[in-house]
């Protein structure tokens, strides 16, 4: 590197040198993430049903009203609870669970955590094509078929078209698959809670429960808050499963605010509004992460206090 | 040598607790096995499948095909395309994994070394693209792509991914530069190294570790990723493995092997290339998880 050592020290931190390091990075971020963001903003407060964007008129607020009165939107928001619902009933407590057997396991601990992975890197498209084999009305219905070989005939469901049972059968694929993930995040946490305060506990008489009560929980209460945090972006930003299952129907029971926002712009073509119900998602997201910022900085107040 | 009467009662409830230690074991290892084959079997019935014929699979979804049919994977491979999605995805997943890495890291070594005038908000507007959901940027992209003529294109979409990778990136790379101790650089400087000989021949190699984790989790992210490759592709020649796989139903109207052909061909490099890679997707994780 001739060139380098004749530049040497005189350009070594300089304005010039820090620029061209930090630019590619912040100009590829800024023309391909944040300006399409701002862009999308933008297309919200517009009425642009195709054609030219200049030819939209800007109605300001106006499809944010439209939401208020329109029927799918409180579908769609209840789907993301139920999401959300899913994964913090059943995915959290069920990675907790798996966790803390795997901390407390002699042997095989990392082929267990190796096989419990596997879902989290499948891809969501390809497990939404198995999920709908899976839970099918039609005769190749897995689980129906199952369920008749049992003798079960009464237990059949249209799992797929059926209301009431569509809404939670496109929710709990995306908490299913992430359990591994959520699994290695307690695992990590739980290995990092220093051996000696069990020594201590079982010197003390302590048994397995009260361990794992007044030692093992407490302990990871903090890992445990982020991970619950993290659903919430997770659940906010759902889409993959319903609109590969079942696009979203039938008769828009199980669409989820983004995959609602997808139907709008790529099969009805109302850009403007459909723009705008995404960015109730977005901004949702930030209203929550902004709160739960806020809460935190609270907690960690009052410890000092 | 006698045996007392207590010392006998003490080792009848040794070995009892042993056993029942033993047992403990043998009940979690059963449970963990239970949801380890939840966690495989889906990959192990699609591979079966794929092996049989339509009417086979109707009779008996669950066993294993009796005459091994794979011609299903020749007609993925070739009738739907399934050549060339995953033609594309490699070269999609290697061209941004390249990009990414090199963007994120020139400019993490900027922001982990130097204090320069709008340090802060520099990183304060990288890192607010954790915020931003990739949803909202489909339409914009949609138009912005066609107008610079990245529409349909790899480049364009590896551009992309690398864009939407960049926060995280930066994030986790400058965490990790910032650990490197300064000695040897300024070794290098006192050689009359320039910046760019400090970053690549110091800085860089110093943070392989860093660096592998975080082109596994671009490789298994980038594989699968499937919203941003569906709207901002529209012909075979730039489709990627996860979009194919979503059409596949079209082109094999009742054979479900086929379909499930398809699904192994998109879903076996990614579980191979995560054997490979576990550990660094265990580290990363982990490293969050301590952070947080």
């Amino acid at each position: 590197m001739r060139r380098g050592r004749k530049r040497g020290t005189s350009w070594y931190g300089s304005p010039i040198g820090i620029f061209l390091f930090v630019f590619p990075a912040v100009g590829v971020y800024t023309a391909l993430m944040l300006y399409p963001s701002l862009l999308s903003l933008y297309y919200s407060v517009l009425q642009w049903e195709g054609g030219p964007i200049s030819a939209a008129p800007f109605v300001g607020l106006a499809n944010f009203r439209q939401m208020l009165s329109d029927p799918i939107v409180p579908i769609a928001l209840l789907n993301n609870g139920r999401r959300l619902f899913l994964d913090w009933a059943f995915m959290l407590p069920v990675a907790l669970t798996l966790a803390f057997v795997l901390s407390r396991l002699r042997h095989g601990a990392s082929v267990y955590r190796f096989v419990f992975y596997i879902p989290v890197i499948l891809p969501a498209t390809t497990m939404a094509l198995l999920w709908r084999f899976i839970l099918s009305g039609n005769d190749y219905g897995v689980l129906n078929s199952l369920l008749r070989m049992m003798g079960r005939e009464e237990w059949v469901r249209p799992w797929l078209s059926g209301d009431g049972y569509v809404q939670w059968s496109t929710s709990f694929p995306a908490s299913w698959q992430h359990v591994g993930f959520y699994m290695v995040i307690f695992l990590a946490a739980l290995v990092g809670i220093p051996e000696e305060y069990y020594e201590a506990a079982a010197i003390d008489g302590a048994s397995g429960w009260q361990q794992l009560l007044h030692i093992t929980l407490p302990n990871i209460r903090g890992v445990y808050v982020s991970c619950m945090i993290l659903t919430l972006q997770g659940a906010l930003g759902a889409f993959i499963y319903p609109h590969l299952m079942t696009k979203g129907g039938p008769m828009h029971l199980s669409e989820t605010l983004i995959s609602y926002s997808l139907y709008l712009l790529w099969q009805k073509k109302t850009w403007g509004y459909g723009s705008a119900v995404a960015t109730l998602s977005f901004l949702l997201g930030i209203i929550a992460v902004a709160l739960v910022w806020r809460f935190g900085r609270q907690r960690e107040s009052a410890l000092y206090r | 040598m006698t045996v007392t009467r207590s010392e006998a009662a003490s080792i009848r409830a040794a070995r009892r607790e042993r056993w029942t230690h033993r047992l403990v074991q043998c009940a979690l290892h059963a449970c963990l096995m239970a949801w380890g084959a939840l966690a495989v079997y889906p990959l192990i019935w699609v591979l079966l499948t794929s092996l049989k014929y339509t009417r086979e699979l109707y009779a008996d979804p669950f066993g294993l095909p009796k005459h091994w049919k794979w011609s299903n994977y020749q007609e993925a491979w070739v009738y739907a395309k399934m050549g060339t999605y995953f033609l594309n995805s490699v070269l999609l997943t290697v061209g941004s994994l390249i990009l990414v890495l090199f963007l994120a890291s020139t400019a993490a070594f900027a922001l982990a070394r130097f204090e320069f005038r709008l340090k802060g908000l520099v990183w304060g507007y990288i890192l607010f693209g954790f915020l931003i959901p990739h949803s909202i940027l489909l339409v914009p992209l949609a138009i912005f792509t066609r107008q610079i003529g990245l529409y349909n294109r790899l480049a364009g979409l590896a551009l992309v991914y690398a864009a939407v990778g960049i926060p995280w990136n930066v994030f986790f790379l400058r965490a990790f530069m910032e650990t490197i101790p300064k000695e040897l650089e300024e070794a290098a400087i006192m050689d009359g190294a320039g910046m760019w000989s400090v970053f690549w021949r110091v800085i860089l190699p110093l943070s392989q570790p860093a660096l592998a984790t975080m082109a596994t989790f671009h490789i298994l992210s980038a594989w699968s990723e499937y919203i941003l490759a569906l709207v901002l592709t529209g012909t075979t020649v730039s489709r990627t493995l996860p979009v194919g796989i979503s059409l596949l139903e079209g082109h094999f109207t009742s054979n479900e092997p086929g379909v499930a052909a398809g699904m192994a061909i998109t879903i076996v490099p990614v579980v191979l290339a995560f054997a490979f890679l576990q550990r660094y997707v265990i580290k990363g994780i982990t490293a969050g998880a301590l952070k947080g």
